[in-house]
Order: C-alpha cells, then structure tokens, then sequence
C-alpha cells in the first residue's frame, strides 16, 4: 500500500479520500485547519490521524504522497513543504494564486523529481472523455464552434452557507475558479490551446443585500478563440432559478458531437443522420457515489460533494499510483499535470483581466 | 385605404404583401430587378401593376415597403423619401452605420413615417418578456442569453440566393437572424455598450459570408450576455431565449413566458393586446431553396401584420411615443447597424469593440 496524507477535511474527505483508498493508496493521515471539525471528518471517513500539521503528517511513516485540497491560495506553502520533503503531490484546481505561482510550483515540483498531478478529474469523465476522444478523431470534420453552458440553481439563494475564502474573489473563490477551471482544462484537452478571451464575472444573486462579504463571482461569460481555429462559448451561473441547463456541443464542418447532459452518452450528427457512440472499455469508470449525508452540512458542501465525479477521481487516483509505483498506467486519457496547471491557470488569468478591463486579453502559448 | 408598392418579389411577396393587406393597405405595385419573375408574382399575389423600377409607380401610391438586399435598400430608401412617400425597409438596414445615419437624415427631413421591418418586437413572447424585465419582477438583469441552432444550411450544397453568400452584400447569419436578436436586446434590456464576436463559417464551401456568430455583449445598464447561433447545426435544434436576474429568471419557450424566483416557477399571462394572428405559412409551391424555407413557418406573419398596423396607423397622424411595443424607426435601423458593424470589427480584428451611442 502507498501511503497517502489528504490534506482539507471537506472535498478532501468527501471524494479525495475515497478516491485514494478506491486505486489502493493507504490514506494516514488527514490534515485541517479546525482541529474539532478535523477529528469529526476523520472519524466519520475511517482515517486513522487527524492533524492540523501539515510538517507533521510529512513526517509520519510510510507517506509517500500528499493529496491537497485546500482553498488555492493556500496551495503553494502546501505543495512547497510537500515537494521539499520529497513527496508526490496532486493538487486541486484552481491550481495557484495566478501563472506566475503555478509557474514557480511546476518548476519547483520537476526539480524535485517528483509525481506532480492536478485535480482536474474529469478529463476521465466517460462523456467528457468520449466526446474529447471523438473530436480528435474527426467525427464532426474540422471543429469550428464549441459551446459549454452549465446553468445550476445551487447558489440562487443569497443566503447560501458558502466558507469565508469561497466568498473571497482575493482568495481565489468564485464559480469561476470552481467549475471553470474545469471546463478550460476540458477545452484545452479537447479542441486545442486558448489564443484570446473575451469575459465578464456575474454577480447574479444579490448577496450584498445579504452579506456585504461577498465578492466572489457566482458565474460567468467567456468568448473564447483557439490555435485551433475554433471559437467557443463557456457560459455558467450557480445562480439561476430557471430550469437547468447542461449543454456540451462542438460543431464542426461535417457535422455536430454533444453529451446527453452530464451523463456518459455522447451523440453525432452528420450527413448520415444521428448515432451514439459506444462508450470503449477504457473509458468506463466506477460508478458515482455520495459520501454519508450526515456530513454534507453546509450549501457549499452538498455543491462539492454530489459524488458525480467519484469514478474520474477514481481514474486519476490510479494514475497517480502507477506513476509512484512506475507501473503500466491506466489506459485512456492522460491526467493533467502541474504543466496543465499552469496552462490553466494562465486562461483563468486572462479571463479575470478580461473581465476586469472590459477587453478582449491575449493568452501565451503554454509551454507543456 | 392607403396605396403602397412593394419593392422585393421573394420576402416582400410571402410576408409584406400578405401583411399590408391583413392591415388594410392596398398593395398598388410590385416592384422587381427581373421583369418575368416580377409579372409572374404579381400575377400570383393579384397585384394590379408590376415594375422593375420604384420610380415608375411611385405617382400611384404613398407609401413604400422595401424587401431587397440591403445593399440595395439605400437607393430605394433615398428615392421613397425624396418623393415624399412612406417608408418600412427591411432589416439589416443598410450596408453600415454612416449609411444608416444618412438615410434617417433623409428621412427626418423628408418628415415622412419611417419603419424598420423589425417585426419580431411585436411576438407576443418577445414582448411579453420585455414587458416583464421592465417591471423588475427578476430584480436587475444581470445575465441574458439568446441561443438558435438549426439545421437549415447545414447541406453544404443548400441553396440561398448568391447576394446572400456574400459578405460584402450584407448577406450571412449575422444580418440574417442576429440583427433581429440585437434589436430584441436593446428593446429588452437597453444600449449596447460592447461586445466580443466570432462569426465562423462552420461549413466549407464557397460563401464568403458567415453561417454562424458568437457574441459576447455588455450592455451600458451593467447586463452581459451571450448571443450565438448557428445555421449549420446538424445536432438537436436549441432555441434559448432566458434573463437572469437577482431575484429570479425569466424566459420564453415560443410564446410562453415563464418566470421562476423564490416563490417557484409559475406561467407570465400575456394581456389581450399583445395577441396577433396564427402563422399562417406562404403558398407551399413558393418555397424552393433552403433560404425560402426561413419563411415557411409563417410566424411572422402575425408580427408583421402588427407591424404594418403600426405603419397604418403612423400615417393616419398617431403618436409614436404612446406604443407599446414601440416599433423600430430608422433610428434603431441606426443602432442596430452600430452594433452589427461592431460585431464584425471584433470579428475580424479579435479585439473587443465599443459601441459609439
């Protein structure tokens, strides 16, 4: 067993910790700020320490990786002890404070010599993964135009429990950070490297009235354009009490690629008509699951801990085992790296610039 | 009843003539570039005189509705007006914004009634949704998205006439259907302020103009949005017109308006005013090419019978100020052009681009 310390008590428990033990990691230790709610979680997911060091659960025997999860502008002190005392390190997204840090994270993590992964499970998502697989291979031709639109009701209510960073855009919150940073690092992997965006942060849910704290975004609108030729829309609000929307499409010079909502099944239509494409064995992952219900107290919480993406956490787990153990990996999609973490980061960057000076900001063409 | 040539044998046959008569106007002339075609439609559509000049049936009328490329509708516009004749001209109004501002110059001075065949202000579910983004039943509208896909130029081969392939004719998607989108926005939710575009050209073939757009908008009163469409979409149609708010979400599904906040989600009644006429689709036997097939839903015809209600009324001496929908004047055919030459500035330069009020 590989030996692993998880560091944050709620998506860290929630899905991290599962995720572990479910590809054969030996989960010691987990680490929180409160040391009353780090025992609770602790007892309540079977991990046998509960600390609220992270230098100390370093030093504990036979860990050999440390999993973070913690708000992002607390990922670069965590990754820097992780990497200086010789630890793996899978990281959540977003990845840093901005490309710079990411910049200075990846450095310093392939000088360690290290395994460096980053939390962006759904590049193993069955339908991300299929229609990502489908693009390349040219079901829909040339792809010309993409648009990802997620409309969620879990942050309509300006009362909503969100934890203090979460409602700090300086400390990296925001739905932005939270579920954009995944639909960048979907773009990138399926249809190529961001070239420019355009974006504006919403402010939906009038939580000034409820709490002055709040400046976090509670979704967003970005036009973006790709090396690729394609341009795209990545549209999302946590805040709309309308029906859902979920909407995955590329459309491309012989035809169109779509996920049925957030499911597995993925869709073309061309000259010939509309098919569904058959999910291939290494695409399958193991079935969603939500931790006990007992522990998801707070809105934030039930909004992270909805065990849809279990199975791709799962899968990028088993990547980051088999790089440690310099095993045959799994086959299918490659897990993003802190390489990919700084790519990403210099999208969200650009977004934030965007939206901030009311312009069209120019991507760098990332160095992988 | 007031006598009006039609100047346009395809769009101007299948929906103006049907809805100038529906308002009581008697058509007096058809106008076309080509003499046969012209004759055979006048025929079809019992119009006493058929012409391919506007000059020559100008003496017969007093009013004008023009349906050609709008490449061609300044020459028209400017010959209505020196003749003192009524204008409705049909949308994308001109080639760009100074041409636009000229021929509202035109007008104005002339002080004749100025339409722009904006009809879809007068949808019901159009309308209605503006109504209920006025009243502040969403609280301030912070975020506005207007979707279509369709399937309709998919076929790389689809047929459309040759001034609409091109770019440089005012032809494609953008002047097409979003001109009517831009027009909805500003009447819904205010000036635009700027915006971000793409216009791709999803399917290869020879048409120097766009079968799609993505637009990126921000408004002068704080809303953003998002405005994309494509034409060449073989995937399921997607229709998406909905505001979200701060205190709840509005949004229309045909002529059904629906607005959900912390009470629920619950149906918007339109008042009785705002109802027009069923579609009612042009003769089948018209429909050729897959361009005809925009208009062989006939839904707009409801909306344009309105509309040239409207035109009816203006001059019979009513006062604009007291409509509701308040149709689209020349000065909005002004606006509107502003921000679809921003639109494809920002397309072809990838930079964001202000719109000047």
């Amino acid at each position: 067993m590989t030996g692993v310390v998880v560091v944050g008590t709620g998506f860290g428990c929630f899905t991290h910790v599962r995720a572990l033990r479910a590809a054969g990691f030996d989960v010691v230790a987990v680490v929180g700020r409160d040391p009353e709610k780090t025992t609770r979680r602790a007892r309540a997911f079977d991990v046998p320490r509960a600390l609220t060091s992270v230098p100390l659960a370093l030093s504990l025997a036979d860990v050999e990786a440390v999993s973070i999860a913690t708000p992002p502008l607390t990922h670069g002190v965590i990754v820097g002890a992780a990497l200086d005392a010789g630890k793996h390190v899978l990281c959540e997204k977003p990845f840093a404070r901005d490309a710079p840090e990411a910049r200075s994270l990846r450095a310093q993590a392939e000088r360690s010599g290290v395994v460096h992964l980053l939390g962006t499970e759904f590049r193993f998502d069955t339908g991300q993964a299929l229609l990502a697989r489908a693009v390349r291979d040219g079901c829909v031709g040339q792809p010309r135009l993409a648009m990802l639109l997620l409309h969620v009701p879990v942050l309509a209510d300006a009362d909503a429990e969100l934890p203090d960073w979460w409602r700090d855009a300086d400390q990296g919150g925001g739905w932005l950070g939270a579920h954009g940073s995944q639909v960048i690092d979907q773009v990138r992997v399926t249809l190529g490297e961001f070239t420019s965006v355009s974006a504006s942060l919403l402010h939906v849910a009038d939580r000034a009235v409820a709490d002055t704290g709040v400046t976090a975004d509670d979704g967003f609108v970005v036009h973006f354009r790709l090396d690729s030729g394609v341009a795209g829309v990545m549209q999302s609000t946590a805040a709309d009490r309308g029906p859902m929307v979920i909407e995955t499409r590329v459309i491309g010079t012989d035809g169109s690629a779509w996920i049925d909502g957030l499911g597995s099944t993925v869709r073309v239509s061309d000259a010939d008509g509309p098919r569904k494409l058959a999910v291939p064995p290494d695409l399958v992952t193991a079935p969603p699951g939500s931790p006990p219900a007992s522990t998801l107290e707070t809105t934030y919480e039930q909004m992270i801990g909805h065990g849809l993406d279990l199975g791709a956490y799962t899968r990028l787990a088993e990547h980051f085992r088999a790089r440690i153990k310099g095993v045959e990996p799994p086959p299918g999609p490659q897990p993003a790296t802190f390489a990919d973490g700084v790519a990403d980061m210099a999208v969200l960057d650009a977004m934030r610039r965007s939206a901030t000076e009311h312009r069209t900001v120019a991507v760098p063409a990332p160095a992988i | 009843m007031t006598a009006v040539a039609v100047v346009g044998t395809g769009f101007g046959c299948l929906t103006h003539v049907r809805a100038l008569r529906a308002a009581g106007f008697e058509v007096e002339a058809l106008v076309g570039r080509d003499a046969t075609k012209t004759a055979a439609r006048a025929e079809r559509f019992s119009i006493p005189v058929a012409a391919t000049t506007l000059d020559e049936v100008l003496d017969r009328v007093e009013a004008v509705t023009i349906a050609t490329p709008p490449s061609t509708h300044a020459q028209l516009v400017r010959t209505a007006v020196a003749a003192g004749k009524h204008v409705l001209c049909e949308k994308p109004f001109a080639c760009d914004a100074d041409q636009a501002r000229e021929l509202l110059a035109r007008a104005e001075e002339a002080n004749v009634v100025h339409l722009l065949g904006t009809e879809f202000r007068f949808a019901p579910g159009q309308a209605l949704l503006a109504r209920v983004v006025r009243s502040g039943a969403i609280g301030e509208a912070r975020l506005a998205t207007f979707v279509l896909h369709i399937p309709l130029l998919a076929d790389p081969h689809a047929e459309v006439p040759a001034w609409w392939s091109d770019a440089t004719q005012g032809g494609g998607w953008l002047g097409a259907q979003a001109s009517h989108v831009v027009d909805q926005i500003r009447v819904t939710l205010g000036e635009f302020a700027r915006v971000s575009a793409s216009l791709p050209h999803v399917v290869e073939r020879g048409w120097s103009a766009e079968d799609a757009y993505i637009v990126h908008f921000e408004l002068v009163g704080g809303t953003v949005g998002m405005m994309q469409s494509v034409a060449s979409d073989r995937g399921p149609m997607l229709f998406g017109t909905r505001v979200v708010g701060t205190r709840g979400t509005v949004w229309v599904e045909g002529d059904r308006v629906q607005i959900a906040d912390a009470d629920g989600t619950r149906d918007i009644t339109a008042p009785q005013e705002l109802a027009v006429a069923p579609p009612d689709p042009p003769p089948a036997d018209l429909m050729h090419t897959a361009y005809d097939l925009l208009h062989s839903t006939g839904i707009d015809l409801g909306p344009y019978t309105r509309l040239a209600e409207v035109f009816r009324d203006l001059i019979a001496g009513s006062n604009l100020t007291e409509l509701d929908p308040r149709p689209a004047t020349f000065a909005d055919g002004v606006a509107d052009m502003a921000v679809l030459d921003a639109i494809r500035r920002s397309a072809r330069d990838g930079e964001t681009v202000g719109i000047v009020a």
